[in-house]
């Protein structure tokens, strides 16, 4: 089992003849992804690379049932793309885009509230479930995506789309596999922030251990270790915090994601690690401690095969 | 955050329909003391910088007579606030406060909408307040397409206490800010104080407006109202800075290049993926390296960008060695930026025997990466068989072997 994707999960492109999307759409299918249709307005009845090119969700959608959308349109034109994909019923939407407008985030993620449809991102490198299928640009080609990742009992969600495909990475080449990895999105409002999907990791039985990557800013750590001071979470977590670095910043300066941002005190480093601390994870300093404290966490029945 | 003038600010809440004080802006003394004479009786001189706590910092000063705002203006102009020099000035009408409050429209994480926050403890520092009494500030989410009627912010506010004709009149104030709000996609809209007058009158005696930088594409009219000094953050651009933001601004695709000097750095870091160079300074940190510069750029035909930015940082006088790289999955063509790099080695002259270059990158594009950077004599190109940290240990050993005046080749790793 995994989360979100599987081999079976019917996907529609948007923007599906950009050079890069035609470039990941070519690597998801490769690696198992089931592409069904594509969407670019003003393109329907093309094909690209095989795939029936539709002008709306809603046609493609007449055309050929799916589970899940990507989105690679750019920034500007997200929130109205994202917003056509919920109305028209697919079930999860992935938002890949860097920088879409804020006001748009916010209207994209009360369309999906409303329509009872999962949004990951924006700001998001992509879902993969290893070995099985993958959504949007994590992993990039065939090789590297096989080189990063491997199957097995460790879900991944991180804020920064780069470090969480690094934190697979560690954990593969110690063998360590991983049931899917979500690449959240590393604006301070995202669809689906970690507490929204670590109950997924809950149900699922192949999970036996999640590890989050942290940033500050927003309240994504401090929700999780409340879901798990709770009891919505129980499997064993491993947490890495960057940016400790903005602990003795001058207030307002921001490196990294438009999330980082200390405002007020709250969302600092510090202060996620206590919290998910105190809530029973494994907070590692360094992130080449994940690997080990994740072997502890799966306890001695584990063994890397 | 790029923020707007108070002054253009508050023509927005006036044209918005909330009321503000009358004031003028002014670039000198003597306009100052105009300024006074025009808007009759007491004023407020403030110093338009980007900054907040201005009223601890002296940057705002109550004058009773015309004489007296030409004497502030005088102690104001050229001064230096928060690190933002001080080059206009807005003088204002002195309101006469019955009540100060506290208002602010925002993003909030928690629910992903808008939220509006109130106190009618306003007129202080609101951090002050938040430590002292936390339960004075209230909050109410806002469902983004529904918007926010006159009926939700009467009750509201009257639930915080405010009543009688003032309470109809802040009502509106609320309700005209949240759609001040929206219609310029702003992050923030805090007005703090939002004053009651003796009269039951109630006007924004002081506000903040940041706008979001990813929606300016949409608003041509209020660029032209940014503080420009907004831009570097928590004081003005670096003059590296500024022509790093020219670059970004002249060299399509536009706004994709994020560029930060840091103060008494010696190594420069040119890492792409935020979380990735976020992780790095972290690291750079812990093992007692100094960062000189923050340097991230979106994927995609980058080359040209990439190669003027590098120049700017090897021109850098303070900055002995370069790390540069990308998480190991970045499918962003990596040949682009060791393209770039040897370019603005060869063209800047820079001698790579006495200033380490690290590259590190590996994924799309890396053979053919690892063949121009050989080109390159003295450039180092590692790939995945070496992790961040061992990257940032070789860079952080071989700039202090140069220090002491030794080769870096002296400090490891391969030539």
């Amino acid at each position: 089992m995994s989360i979100l994707v599987d081999e079976t999960t019917r996907v529609v492109v948007a923007g599906i003849t950009g050079w890069q999307a035609r470039a990941h759409t070519g690597f998801m299918r490769a690696y198992g992804t089931r592409v069904v249709a594509g969407v670019v307005p003003g393109r329907g009845g093309e094909d690209c690379d095989g795939v029936p090119v539709y002008d709306s969700f809603a046609s493609a959608l007449g055309e050929h049932p799916a589970d899940a959308a990507v989105l690679f349109v750019p920034a500007a034109a997200a929130a109205e793309s994202a917003i056509e994909a919920a109305v028209a019923g697919v079930g999860m939407i992935l938002v890949c885009a860097e920088g879409v407008p804020q006001h748009d985030v916010a209207r994209m993620i009360a369309h999906a509230r409303r329509a009872g449809v999962r949004l990951v991102g924006p700001n998001s490198q992509g879902i993969i479930s290893p070995g099985r299928a993958k959504m949007g640009g994590t992993g990039g080609d065939l090789p590297v995506t096989n080189l990063l990742f491997r199957r097995g009992p460790v879900g991944v969600l991180s804020r920064s789309g780069g470090m969480g495909s690094e934190t697979c990475w560690l954990l593969s080449r110690e063998g360590v596999g991983q049931s899917t990895y979500v690449s959240v999105g590393g604006d301070a409002m995202v669809g689906a922030p970690f507490s929204e999907l670590m109950p997924l990791f809950e149900e699922d039985p192949e999970t036996e251990c999640v590890v989050l990557f942290g940033e500050p800013g927003s309240c994504a750590e401090e929700d999780a270790a409340r879901l798990m001071g709770e009891g919505g979470f129980t499997k064993p977590v491993v947490a890495f915090i960057a940016g400790m670095v903005n602990e003795s910043a001058p207030q307002g300066v921001s490196f990294g994601h438009a999330a980082a941002i200390i405002e007020r005190g709250e969302g600092s480093p510090a202060r996620k690690k206590a919290l998910l601390r105190e809530a029973g994870a494994a907070v590692v300093e360094d992130m080449r401690e994940i690997p080990d404290a994740v072997r502890d966490a799966l306890g001695a029945g584990f063994f890397a095969p | 955050m790029p923020r707007v003038f108070e002054d253009r600010a508050k023509a927005l809440l006036n044209s918005a329909g909330v009321r503000v004080p009358k004031g003028h802006s002014v670039t000198t003394p003597l306009e100052a003391a105009e300024a006074a004479r025009a808007i009759g009786g007491p004023v407020m001189v403030k110093a338009l910088v980007p900054a907040g706590k201005r009223g601890k910092a002296g940057a705002i000063l109550a004058a009773d007579t015309p004489d007296e705002a030409e004497e502030a203006a005088k102690k104001l102009l050229g001064r230096v606030v928060h690190h933002f020099p001080v080059k206009r000035l807005l003088v204002e009408e002195r309101v006469a406060i019955a009540q100060e409050w506290y208002l602010s429209v925002a993003f909030d994480s928690a629910s992903r909408g808008p939220l509006v926050m109130f106190s009618a403890e306003g007129g202080v520092e609101i951090e002050s307040l938040l430590e002292e009494n936390p339960d004075a500030l209230r909050r109410m989410e806002v469902d983004i397409l529904e918007g926010l009627s006159e009926e939700r912010c009467v009750s509201f506010l009257r639930a915080m206490g405010v009543h009688g004709e003032g309470l109809y009149r802040a009502a509106m104030a609320l309700e005209a800010c949240y759609a001040l709000f929206r219609r310029t996609e702003a992050r923030v809209l805090e007005v703090n104080p939002l004053v009651l007058t003796d009269t039951d009158e109630v006007i924004a005696a002081a506000c903040v407006l940041d706008l979001d930088a990813d929606a300016l594409f949409r608003h041509a009219d209020l660029k032209e109202l940014l503080d420009e000094d907004s831009d570097g953050g928590w004081r003005p651009p670096t003059p590296v800075e500024a022509r790093v933001a020219e670059i970004d601004a002249s060299i399509p695709p536009i706004n994709t290049a994020r560029f930060t000097e840091i103060e008494d750095g010696e190594i420069a870091l040119m890492w792409s993926g935020g979380g990735g160079g976020l992780y790095l300074l972290d690291t750079m940190a812990r093992l007692g390296g100094k960062p000189a510069t923050a340097f991230d750029i979106t994927p995609g035909p980058l080359e040209e960008k990439y190669f003027e930015i590098t120049k700017e940082i090897l021109a850098m006088p303070n900055v002995k060695g370069a790390l540069a790289g990308s998480n190991i999955t970045s499918f962003s063509r990596v040949q682009l930026k060791v393209r770039a790099i040897a370019r603005a080695v060869e063209e800047t002259g820079v001698d790579l025997a006495k200033f380490p270059f690290i590259v590190r990158f590996a994924g799309a594009g890396g053979e053919e990466a690892r063949e121009i950077a050989a080109g390159c004599p003295g450039l180092q190109y590692l790939g995945d068989e070496v992790t961040l940290e061992e990257a940032a240990e070789r860079i952080i050993a071989q700039v202090e072997a140069v220090k002491r005046g030794e080769s870096w080749m002296s400090a490891g790793g391969a030539p």
